[in-house]
């Protein structure tokens, strides 16, 4: 192959490449709906790749689980004690709850079993897992630090 | 063409410090992530390619996740001290792809930079006669795995900066403050100073825009690269992402060329 035509082909590749992370990356209303198919199948199944963290907006709301303990007090869900892979866990698994409690109430299976398997150092007792969620929400965001905090019940489900 | 060899050197030996590394750290949660995983895996995506990067959560045995765990361990530790080998980068990959998919809940961007930037090192060169005499095809695959190495990494500063600028609090300058004052990540001390919040926000803003045109050139690439490691190793700390930070950071290689060029040899090319 000819130097030209070498260099034509890496840079179609490079391009065709980047063209499609950039379809499937970019924010949703940037990319014509036929690019942004396309670009699911190519990078989903092995270049998977999201850039939005705190984009377009950080959450005004945060988000806790809380476990009810025997003796009626509250524990983080993942205590501040775990290791911090595992303290990872807690902000994104709050907030898919928070999704699932705000869309009907209802927690899809893999959340329950999650919050369970993040419980169970709490031993097999004979009454259910009782969970709560906790919220902070901002009400002025030039004020931050000021924010009202909810207690939303997560319904009970089976151990 | 001929490839920056140092440039890639030193980026396939930070990326196999950086797997090993972050495997070793998340040993002290084994018992949680890839023991007895506390959270289940979601189902793997349609299509083949899901078997091989979904292997750990579909058709392997139940406790494959620590033997994969300690398998990159070793391979990632012998590729810091011997040279890369495309084979041995593929089982890399496929391993990582897999743990990250497996403990999909505790992954971050990091991982996401990492499995993607790994995936391309399979196809570069592993050593330096290879980076200077590659002939067709190889030249055009380990020249194309190198440029989307690098434009991968200004994919991500991109994409995030172009994303906040479709927002509301970035552009008036809370959204720091909003984030410093989240309890999963802090510091809430800085929302108490309005002032510095605000700074810190635009800077963030202004720094991730212009990283993927800064790199371009050497005078200002240096100063993009020091406020970069300030700015990974400072969020990192603050928000529990170090290992996010330190992923980004040994990418930064394969855009440096101290005392080296990225250029064309069209005898070898045509050799």
């Amino acid at each position: 192959m000819s130097p030209r035509g070498a260099r034509a082909l890496l840079v179609s590749i490079v391009a065709l490449h980047l063209t499609l992370v950039l379809a499937y990356t970019l924010p949703r209303g940037w990319v014509p709906a036929r690019l942004q198919a396309w670009s699911q199948h190519y990078v989903r199944p092995l270049f998977h790749q999201r850039w939005n963290m705190f984009a377009p907006d950080p959450s005004i709301c945060d988000h806790g689980l809380e476990v009810g303990m025997p003796d009626g007090t509250w524990r983080a869900l993942i205590p501040a004690d775990r290791p911090y892979l595992v303290r990872r866990m807690a902000r994104p698994l709050a907030q898919r709850v928070h999704d699932d409690l705000l869309a009907g109430g209802r927690l899809e299976p893999f959340l329950q079993q999650a919050i369970h398997g993040l419980a169970r150092d709490l031993g097999q007792g004979t009454e259910p897992l009782r969970f709560r969620l906790m919220e902070r929400c901002v009400m002025d965001p030039k004020h931050p630090g000021h924010r009202t905090v909810d207690v939303l019940p997560v319904p009970p489900t089976a151990r | 063409m001929i490839l920056p060899w140092r440039s890639i050197h030193r980026l396939q030996r930070g990326v196999h410090l950086w797997l090993f590394g972050y495997l070793l750290s998340s040993l002290p949660a084994a018992e949680w992530i890839w023991l007895h995983p506390a959270v289940p895996p979601l189902p793997a995506p349609p299509g083949p390619a899901s078997l091989l990067t979904h292997a750990l959560s579909t058709w392997a045995p139940p406790g494959s996740a620590i033997i994969a765990v300690f398998a990159l361990m070793v391979l990632a530790l012998r590729s810091v001290v011997l040279p890369s080998r495309w084979y041995i980068t593929l089982v890399e990959w496929i391993l990582f792809s897999n743990l990250v998919n497996f403990a999909w809940l505790a992954s971050s961007g990091g991982n996401q930079l990492i499995a993607n930037v790994l995936f391309w090192m399979i196809l570069l060169p592993g050593r330096e006669e290879d980076a200077r005499t590659a002939t067709w095809p190889k030249a055009v695959w380990q020249g194309a795995s190198f440029w989307i190495i690098r434009l991968q990494l200004l994919v991500a500063y991109a994409v995030t900066a172009l994303d906040k600028l479709t927002g509301t609090h970035w552009l008036a300058g809370d959204a720091v403050g909003i984030v410093a004052t989240d309890m999963n990540y802090g510091p809430a001390w800085l929302a108490s100073i309005p002032l510095l919040a605000a700074m810190v926000n635009y800077a963030v803003l202004l720094f991730q825009l212009t990283f993927p045109v800064a790199v371009w050139w050497a005078p200002t690439r240096h100063w993009w690269f020091l406020v970069g490691v300030l700015f990974h190793l400072v969020t990192g700390i603050t928000f529990g992402i170090l290992d996010m930070g330190l992923a980004f950071l040994v990418v930064y290689p394969i855009w440096s060329r101290q005392g080296e060029r990225v250029g064309t040899a069209p005898e070898v090319v045509r050799a």
